[in-house]
């Protein structure tokens, strides 16, 4: 049975269409002007397709460069080394470090003679 | 495969008539052949052949093989131009209306199950299958593509196609068996 079907299946190739059909149809199809529009079409698309590309992976580029350059400023960046000077950072350190001891010596002597006064009032009393 | 089908593609989607006239020569009998058993009269495949070969001809440009042949975008066109034709129609093929004069039938003077098996009654009984079994078995069997082609055409995995291959034979089998009990028993 299914050869059978199989044989009366490959026997409709005998459907054909007529010649005077195909001669007035083709003649017909050919003088039609072909569409521009997919091409051109397509062509800006895949142009776009391009131009995204190229944009995006150049702002991937910069945020991973921006990163790192942000991440390691003071280790990496030259540019951020070449503007600290080593010279004038020591003196400033030195001259911190100055104030501060005079600084404290002003206050041991503020409160020795503090102290040395209320020594000398609580004598006072006490030999009273 | 049409010889030299490339180079013929690329000189006509450039414009050139002659080479497009020559796919049109090679392929038209089988996208003929695919829309007649799906519409109800040969005007009807006519017409819509001659909608296909214009909408390829016209958007040729466009066209990029993707490494299956010619005739798989031709039968896309056609599949479309076909589901157009009954959406906007709104119309439904009746059997017992169709135009039979395009099927040359078979000798009529052989046994009885040959008789029921003609060319008639397989069109007929094809056209009460589902539009993706026609296709497969029109494409496979009338017009012997490889199911590579096929499965391109329809968009769907070979195995796919396999199984509506199936489908549609015990389909048809089983239509064709109802006719020749209805016979037998008349």
């Amino acid at each position: 049975m299914e050869e059978k079907i199989l044989q009366l299946l490959k026997s409709l190739k005998i459907l054909q269409p007529e010649k005077g059909f195909l001669e007035r149809s083709k003649n017909l199809i050919i003088s039609a002007p072909q569409k521009q529009f997919p091409g051109l079409v397509r062509g800006v698309l895949d142009s776009l397709k391009l131009s995204m590309a190229l944009s995006l992976a150049s702002l991937l580029l910069f945020v991973v460069i921006g990163g790192f350059s942000y991440l390691n400023l003071q280790k990496v960046s030259p540019g951020a080394v070449s503007l600290i000077n080593e010279a004038k950072l020591r003196s400033e350190a030195s001259n911190l470090d100055f104030q501060i001891q005079l600084g404290e010596v002003k206050y041991y002597l503020e409160s020795d003679e503090a102290i040395g006064a209320e020594i000398d009032k609580l004598l006072d009393e006490l030999t009273l | 495969m049409l010889e030299g089908e490339d180079k013929l593609i690329n000189r006509a989607k450039k414009g050139e008539k002659e080479c497009f006239g020559q796919i049109y020569d090679h392929y038209t009998p089988q996208i003929y052949r695919f829309i007649l058993l799906k519409v109800t009269n040969r005007y009807e495949a006519e017409d819509l052949t001659h909608d296909v070969f214009l909408s390829a001809w016209q958007n040729l440009r466009g066209y990029k093989s993707q490494g299956f042949p010619f005739s798989s975008w031709l039968y896309q066109i056609a599949r479309n131009k076909v589901i157009d034709h009954y959406r906007t129609k709104k119309f439904h093929a009746n059997v017992d209306e169709l135009d039979e004069s395009a099927v040359k039938l078979v000798d009529m003077t052989e046994n009885n199950l040959e008789k029921i098996l003609s060319l008639e009654v397989i069109q007929k009984a094809m056209r009460n299958l589902g539009p993706e079994q026609q296709d497969v078995l029109i494409m496979k069997f009338i017009e012997d593509l490889p199911h590579r082609d096929i499965a391109a055409t329809l968009g769907k995995s070979e195995g796919a196609v396999r199984l509506i291959q199936h489908r549609a034979l015990n389909a048809l089998r089983e239509q064709l068996g109802d006719r020749s009990a209805d016979g037998e028993s008349e």
